[in-house]
């Protein structure tokens, strides 16, 4: 600011503390300019505590246009523009009140700036469809996993390597979303890495779980944390390995006050693991494929062809009925591009089919139906039949 | 990357900012449009105890009303700390930051088409004419009209030749 104001700058108080029958000269500010650096940003009210306690931040690349994420969302950013003259009046500020002893005749209210325009926030799903492409790169294996620290660390190129900070400058979404994407490919930090298991891997863990509880009769309804972890330490797990593959196969029933617990195996995940397994060839007849997978599928676990929705497909060719893995869990969570390569899947859906591939959309304001009329024809041939969905 | 968005404010005393808002444009004088800095724009005037506001600039007046806004609007800075962008390499590491500061809860709204004011005097017209700026809005817009008519009847009714000290009148009919 200016050493020697020529006049009193009221602020913005002055002029929305404006007493009746009075008024206030309006000027543009000694400093008034463009002053590109200051935003206006139009939020909800339930936001302004947020950004006020800084819990908010903006993510994007510079090619990207720019999100802000709360913990828990993320907001596009829109700017819109105004063809008003919106007259931008600051606080004045102390030096201002210094020379406050003029008297009220020279109080003048201070145009700083002409605002273009403002940004507004509209809360969008996270993008995060590279996550999976980025964790792919380099997939924590046995060949890693057996080389220990025969390689010096630091010499080591990390190729493919992602930290917490790294995905947060690259993906656009909140933490908390994040967090979620990450755990939904079933990913663990490892020496402060973001990774993946490769499948050999995950293969390996899983049936040396199934194997000690067999070895050590443990009820899988049942699986005490500590002794678990024990086991798997012992089959040459690292700890922070043996607790990823709890929390990804089983489900916490009990807890201790020592952060231990009792786990039950979730039996959705162990059956789509095995049949990944068995799909990984190709697809197969259906009856060899039931066969095989029940074969795998622990006892006491009830392997019925339903736990798989979602992540086999099947088709009849001739008489036979032949299975094929497709996961809903690799495919994008774009909803246009969902579509898009559903209706190549497949010409015509059957709800039953194609709800299991669909559910998990979202789009914040709209609606499963309202996303079904937007990419989908609906035909029903008679009221009482099962609807079907082609491409619009 | 990845810019935070800070207050500075502490303890969310986010200082309010005023808007005062109208439709079109305010033009200075050709003779004042390098020197805006200090300029007064008009006279924003509460006539009673209701919200109710008068804007007055140049021998326009406009009507308008206290709005607070449905949304409230933060006013944010830009701040960069590219101490290191001549290096050259990812300048677009060179951190960003927002700062939150202030807050936007109301605005002074005139969306009426201005009054003209023809009852003033002459000494007071001239020092409007030397010093503020004049309303306008873009060709095919219907204040257009009243910009034309108000030229007419002014270069009219002020004969500059009988003026004594016409220089700024001049200045601002050529």
């Amino acid at each position: 600011m200016e050493h020697s104001q020529p006049e009193y700058y009221g602020g913005a108080e002055a002029v929305l503390g404006l007493q009746p029958n009075s008024s206030i000269s309006v000027a543009y500010n000694s400093l008034f300019g463009p002053h590109d650096d200051l935003i206006l940003l139009e939020l909800d009210d339930k936001l302004v505590p947020e950004v006020i306690h800084e819990r908010v931040v903006l993510r994007g690349q510079p090619d990207e246009d720019a999100v802000l994420c709360t913990d828990t969302k993320t907001y596009a950013i829109k700017f819109v523009g105004t063809s008003n003259s919106v007259f931008l009046i600051p606080p004045s500020d102390k030096l201002m009140q210094v020379c406050n002893d003029k008297g009220d005749d020279n109080v003048v209210a201070s145009v700083i700036k002409v605002s273009p325009g403002s940004m507004e926030l509209v809360e969008i799903a996270p993008k995060l469809d590279r996550l999976r492409t980025l964790l792919s790169q380099n997939p924590y294996s046995f060949d890693e996993a057996s080389e220990m620290d025969t390689v010096d660390e630091a010499e080591t190129p990390k190729i493919g390597l992602y930290r917490w900070n790294d995905l947060t400058d690259m993906l656009q979404g909140s933490d908390v979303e994040l967090r979620l994407g990450l755990q939904s490919l079933l990913a663990v930090e490892i020496d402060g890495y973001w990774r993946t298991l490769d499948d050999k891997y995950m293969n390996g863990i899983l049936n040396m779980l199934l194997h000690d509880t067999i070895l050590q009769d443990w009820s899988i309804n049942a699986l005490n944390q500590d002794a678990v972890l024990c086991a798997l330490e012992a089959d040459g797990y690292s700890r922070n390995i043996a607790s990823h593959c709890l929390r990804v196969f089983c489900d916490k029933v009990h807890e201790d006050a020592g952060g231990s617990g009792i786990w039950t195996l979730n039996a959705r995940r162990v059956c789509v693991h095995f049949a990944r397994e068995i799909l990984r060839e190709g697809k197969m007849k259906l009856q060899i494929f039931v066969d095989e997978w029940i074969r795998k599928v622990p006892d006491g676990i009830n392997a019925s062809f339903d736990i798989l929705e979602g992540e086999v497909l099947t088709e009849k060719i001739g008489v036979e009925t032949w299975v094929y893995s497709f996961s809903v869990s690799s495919l994008p969570c774009t909803p246009k591009e969902r579509f898009s390569i559903l209706f190549r899947e497949r010409l015509r859906w059957e709800w039953k089919d194609l709800e299991p591939f669909v559910r998990d959309l979202s789009v914040p304001g709209l609606t499963l139906e309202g996303l079904l009329l937007k990419y989908t024809r609906r035909t029903q041939p008679t009221v009482d039949a099962e609807p079907v969905f082609s491409a619009r | 990357m990845q810019i935070k968005v800070k207050c500075s404010c502490g303890e969310g005393n986010c200082p309010e900012w005023a808007v005062v808002e109208l439709q079109g444009f305010v033009e200075a004088q050709p003779s004042f449009q390098d020197r805006l800095h200090d300029l007064q724009i008009g006279l924003l005037c509460r006539p009673s105890s209701q919200e109710t506001y008068t804007f007055t600039v140049g021998y326009h007046e406009l009507t308008g009303t206290k709005v607070t806004l449905k949304k409230p609007i933060l006013v944010l800075k830009k701040i960069k700390h590219g101490n290191d962008e001549c290096e050259g390499h990812r300048p677009e590491k060179s951190s960003v930051e927002l700062d939150v500061i202030g807050i936007i809860r109301h605005k002074i709204l005139f969306k009426t088409r201005p009054k003209a004011l023809i009852s003033i005097s002459s000494v007071r017209l001239r020092f409007l004419f030397n010093r503020t700026p004049t309303i306008t809005r873009r060709k095919g817009q219907r204040w257009e009209l009243l910009t034309l008519w108000r030229h007419h009847v002014w270069e009219q009714a002020l004969n500059p030749k009988d003026d004594n000290d016409s220089q700024d009148w001049c200045l601002y009919s050529s």
